[in-house]
């Protein structure tokens, strides 16, 4: 067998990137621990890299700020990256790296609510249990069965999904289009939202995109001849442009003869200039608060940081999780650092009470992690396309 | 029946896309009997150059030369960029294994996919972007009674329809088609016929991938995007779409194509979009298991 | 060409192992596929959990866990990719609705194993069920599918495995056609995209004789290497039995294997059946190993990966295939924190690999080369045919004695079935 040597020059290469992770900035030798590692799990490559890009690069951004500011006591934290791909089975193997090894503290993700609920019970188990912030799982499963390592940053669906079927409905809406695209976020908050408006006896009508589909005609005849007022699209976001410009094309235009509610990827103002103004006027909710719709010098600055990291144009491929993605990385990293440090190490087990008792400042502000793990007060913001941004309307509870 | 008709134009706009790059496998097919798995990604490919050529010139939607010529430089872009990219392929990827075993084309094709898929979405962008339509061409909505259709809908069709029908008249009625008729039927003879194999297969691979960089262009202007992944389920569709009609048989691919694109708007128009793919594959089956040879190909003999 | 294969086997002398690297692919399968490299294979792979365990032991390393896991995902795909090239390598069936048959052996366990329907069947008892189900959809498919030749044979298993990803994303709902509901509300089949959690894991016992106890991991690695250990005995078995003999008689040439007197259909079946199922019970352990079933593990893309490591490692190869597995299941893991150039980095060795050596690493099958057919026939439809005009040195002769060869494959009866 030639797996040892390769290990070896496996951890050799590790170690070497480490090593040119970021020099020391001191500190006191007694409570600095020796080495401390998060992860970064995620779709980041394949059909869902579109929300998965841009939230890597938000963690990789989060952890650089973090190391600047000193580390963890003058130690410097190592990030892993993890590319689940979106299946449960990657994400087993790839979390084992992190169970069997203590200085791995915890994870900003899981993204997907089904790679989370494929691989939790691996990562509960562990001794000590390996904690994760999730920055878009929102799936009730995730925080509702009691597990201790569970938190995200985002809402729920079942939050998310009544209020924006309250929000339409407010807005005076008669019939709804409810599409979803396939996908684990998307299915399940479009079923919440249904369920709602069903329950108010709004007629709906149910269609599916699957990813990589780039012709809605059939779509928009269909809304069309169900007399549709407002179309609810629950999506990550590369759908988004190209749909409502076809509805344009088909004569239904946004704020006149039709409204349309989004869901978090498409609270994103590239859609804007995508569409060629065809999404002027759209509403769109978001579980997570986007850090260029939101007033505050933190959320700015960040946005400035990730536009001088990764280029002017960057946001508009940043997807809809790159303000939650630092968020939820913040969250972890001053949890590990609000951690004791005992004879240079920190203990996963502290980590996770730190997560549960400590309020952390993150670039939107304090949040604090309720018994369950969500967001306590965490809010659906709505937003709609107004000229080239999107603008915040209001927040709203589930 | 005015929503089934509206269904039927959705379906013939879609399916001339499908048909466009269908003749693509066709024509590769035809002559190296090779299933080229990256030609979706050329079409992507094409897209994005067009995407590119157009972000030259237009600047916040409005284009700084003629509209016309914007246009003119993304077809002369993206065809030729397409093309060549397919030669490119022809020439690292599938000419090594032009003796090879049947499968190995097929992995590196695979591999060429892979590889175009990643390079787009690292160096270029994992969201979609924008094709400036509204700046380059008239947005008119043609109405017909109840029926509606973008101007730029029912010009994806009509130049879809004029390209093979050029394609057919190149393999038909030129010199340089016989010669690609011959080598599809024995390139060994062909050779021995004074025939330059090689040069008919570059060729062949260039017109297939032009083709396929013009629908990139046409699908660009007509809903105005360019994603990394959009050729991998309209790959597969557009290569059913030879395989209904026949693979290998031109005009059989341009109706295969039509065919497949009214099927799937039918079939998400009144039965479900949730299970449109399911009925369309099914009809699929249906179609091969009562013709096995497609519907306008001729029987085969055994290619396994 | 490296050459690894023969050097990490156990002959003699260098002597020997000059003149088995010198005998090119066909000899180094024949050697590697000797009972005793084998059997240290195996032995070899069973103990290296526990080296790996014993160096994380005496050692700062830690990873004992990690690269079991990885090591048990290469046994999981090297069990897939011998099925693989039992369908593909042996009867050159080309089956690209592969994955979907390991997915319905997933879903068809996890049903019968966990609070979906709230059934839990004990692991003889689920056997029989996944073996039966994946059996019914293989002749499902199989039995019309099979009349069908070479590439259509692979559009139709596509269309097949693209139907089962639909139906296993949209099953959690009772599913709704023309506005009418089929099945009674709230019925939730599959668990649409979150595929189904919680599946029951095989009962088995926790320590083992003389190894003590034995975490979960290692004991479904030592599972899929036991599995692997015997279906590759039965492939190897088979592979010198009359079925053996004539799915290669088939795959050669089938027109002379139907000339013979081969049931070229029957065999095709059973090819085609038996990897069907050996994709299903793989597809079982795997949804007990991950305790879930789940639809990002069966995209169609995984079907490429799979086909990937066969044609890599070398069709008609089974150490080909094994080798295959751990060459396209290790780098993803290795190049992890390369995260967006990782796929660039694997496409372009995956090319590189194959223009230098289209046969595979390991591969003896050539299949057909098509030097002298040429592509096909359409682009010559009988009322354009080439005029002798246009190519003087084709003779009018010549195209109809192609014509009148190509005639009389078409006209024999028995071939259209």
């Amino acid at each position: 067998m030639t797996q040892p040597r390769i290990l070896v020059l496996i951890a050799m290469a590790g170690i070497g990137l480490a090593a040119c992770g970021g020099g020391s900035t001191g500190g006191t030798a007694a409570n600095k621990p020796a080495k401390v590692q998060i992860a970064a799990e995620g779709p980041f490559t394949g059909d869902q890299a579109s929300i998965g890009a841009g939230a890597l690069k938000a963690i990789q951004l989060a952890v650089n700020d973090f190391n600047k500011a000193g580390g963890v006591n003058g130690t410097q934290v190592q990030l892993l990256v993890w590319d689940d791909q979106h299946s449960a089975q990657t994400a087993q193997t790839l979390q084992a790296a992190g169970i069997a090894d203590p200085t791995v503290l915890g994870i900003v993700g899981p993204m997907n609510s089904g790679v989370v609920l494929g691989s939790v019970t691996g990562l509960q188990s562990a001794t000590p249990p390996l904690p994760f912030v999730s920055e878009s799982a929102s799936n009730t499963k995730v925080t509702d069965s009691g597990w201790s390592v569970a938190h995200r940053v985002n809402a729920r669906d079942d939050a998310q999904g009544p209020a924006d079927a309250a929000f339409m409905i407010a807005q005076g809406a008669k019939k709804v289009e409810v599409m979803d695209a396939k996908s684990d976020y998307s299915t399940a908050l479009a079923d919440q939202t249904e369920a709602a408006l069903k329950a108010k006896s709004i007629p709906t009508q149910r269609d599916s995109v699957k990813a990589g589909t780039t012709d809605f005609s059939t779509i928009i005849t269909k809304m069309k001849s169900f007399n549709a007022d407002w179309v609810y699209f629950a999506d990550e976001g590369p759908e988004a442009a190209p749909f409502v410009s076809q509805m344009k094309q088909a004569g239904l235009t946004i704020g006149n003869n039709i409204n349309f509610l989004g869901t978090d990827g498409e609270e994103d103002s590239s859609i804007i200039t995508k569409s060629q103004g065809a999404y002027d006027g759209a509403y769109a909710t978001n579980i997570t608060a986007d850090p260029a719709g939101v007033s505050g010098s933190a959320a700015a600055a960040y946005v400035a940081e990730y536009k001088a990291a990764y280029g002017p144009d960057s946001l508009s491929s940043a997807g809809p999780f790159y303000g939650s993605a630092y968020e939820a990385a913040q969250a972890l990293l001053q949890a590990i650092k609000n951690s004791p440090v005992k004879n240079g190490k920190i203990s996963r087990d502290d980590v996770i009470s730190h997560l549960a008792s400590d309020t952390f400042t993150t670039i939107f502000g304090s949040v604090k992690f309720n018994a369950k793990g969500d967001v306590s007060g965490g809010g659906i913001y709505v937003y709609q396309a107004k000229g080239n941004a999107m603008v915040v309307l209001k927040q709203v509870s589930g | 029946m005015g929503i089934f008709l509206q269904q039927l134009i959705n379906g013939l706009e879609l399916g001339s896309l499908y048909a466009l790059v269908a003749l693509g496998y066709t024509l590769i097919y035809g002559i190296l009997e090779m299933l080229n798995f990256a030609h979706g990604d050329v079409y992507m490919v094409g897209a994005f150059l067009a995407a590119g050529a157009a972000a030259l010139f237009v600047h916040n939607e409005v284009a700084a030369i003629p509209a016309g010529l914007v246009v003119g430089l993304m077809v002369v872009v993206a065809m030729g960029g397409a093309g060549l990219l397919g030669v490119g392929i022809e020439r690292v990827a599938y000419r090594p294994l032009r003796n090879a075993n049947r499968l190995a084309p097929l992995i590196t094709a695979i591999g060429v996919s892979l590889f175009l898929e990643s390079a787009v979405q690292v160096w270029v962008s994992p969201a979609p972007v924008l094709v400036p339509s509204n700046a380059l061409v008239p947005q008119t909505v043609l109405h017909l009674g109840s029926l509606t259709t973008p101007l730029t809908g029912l010009a994806l069709f009509v130049i879809a329809v004029a390209l093979m029908v050029a394609l057919d008249a190149f393999v038909f009625r030129t010199r340089f088609g016989s010669a690609m008729r011959a080598t599809a039927q024995d390139r060994e003879a062909a050779t021995f016929m004074g025939i330059d194999v090689d040069r008919v297969i570059l060729v062949t691979f260039f017109v297939a991938s032009a083709l396929a960089g013009m629908a990139g262009v046409l699908f660009g202007l007509w809903h105005a995007t360019a994603d990394f992944f959009m050729g991998y389920l309209l790959g597969i569709k557009a290569f059913t779409a030879a395989v209904i009609g026949g693979i290998g048989n031109i005009r059989g691919a341009m109706i295969g194509g039509m065919l497949l694109g009214v099927l799937e708007s039918l079939a998400g128009g009144f039965i479900s979009t949730q299970f449109q793919d399911t009925f369309v594959f099914l009809a699929l089956i249906t179609v091969l298991l009562i013709r096995p040879q497609g519907l306008f190909g001729q029987p085969l003999t055994d290619r396994a | 060409m490296s050459a690894q294969p023969a050097p990490t086997r156990p002959i003699q002398t260098t002597h020997a192992l000059k003149r088995i690297w010198e005998s090119g692919p066909a000899g180094w399968n024949q050697a590697l596929t000797r009972p005793p490299v084998l059997i240290l294979f195996f032995v070899l792979a069973a103990a290296a959990p526990l080296v790996l365990q014993y160096v994380e032991d005496n050692s700062s390393w830690i990873g004992a866990q990690y690269w079991t896991l990885i090591l048990a995902n290469c046994a999981m795909y090297a069990c897939l990719a011998v099925a693989l090239n039992l369908v593909v390598g042996y009867a050159g069936l080309l089956n690209l609705g592969f994955i979907a048959f390991f997915g319905i052996g997933s879903y068809a366990y996890a049903l019968v194993a966990s609070d979906q329907l709230h059934q839990h069947y004990p692991l003889w008892a689920a056997l029989p069920v996944v073996v039966a189900v994946t059996l019914a959809f293989a002749l499902l498919v199989g039995v019309p599918a099979l009349r069908l030749r070479g590439d259509y044979l692979a559009i139709v298993t596509l269309g097949f495995g693209l139907i089962m990803r639909d139906l296993i994303l949209d099953l959690d709902r009772p599913p709704v056609l023309a506005g009418h509901q089929f099945g009674p509300d709230g019925l939730n089949l599959t668990g649409g995209t979150n595929g189904i959690h919680q599946v029951d894991p095989f009962k088995l016992p926790t320590s083992l004789p003389l190894l003590g106890p034995v975490p979960h991991f290692r004991m479904y690695y030592w599972i899929f290497i036991g599995f692997l250990a015997l279906t590759v005995y039965c492939m190897l078995r088979w592979r010198n039995s009359r079925s053996g003999r004539a799915w290669v008689a088939i795959r050669d040439d089938e027109l002379a294997a139907r000339a013979m007197g081969v049931n070229t259909f029957k065999y095709r079946l059973l090819a085609f059946a038996t990897s069907a199922v050996i994709a299903g019970i793989v597809g079982m352990i795997d949804a007990a190993f991950i305790f879930n079933a789940f639809p990002g593990n069966f995209d169609v893309q995984q079907t490429v990966m799979v086909f990937i490591m066969v044609i890599l490692g070398g069709l008609g190869s089974i150490p080909g295939a094994i080798l295959g597995a751990i060459l396209f299941t290790v780098p993803p893991f290795l190049l992890q924190q390369f995260v967006f150039y990782k796929y660039l980095v694997i496409s372009v060795v995956l090319i590189a690999t194959m223009v230098f050596r289209p046969e595979g690493l390991l591969g003896t099958v050539s299949i057909r080369p098509r030097k002298n057919l040429g592509g096909t026939l359409e682009l010559l439809t009988a009322e354009s045919a080439v005029e002798a005009s246009e190519l003087p040195a084709v003779t009018e002769a010549e195209v109809a004695d192609l014509e009148a060869s190509a005639g009389a494959i078409v006209e024999d009866p028995e071939w259209k079935q």
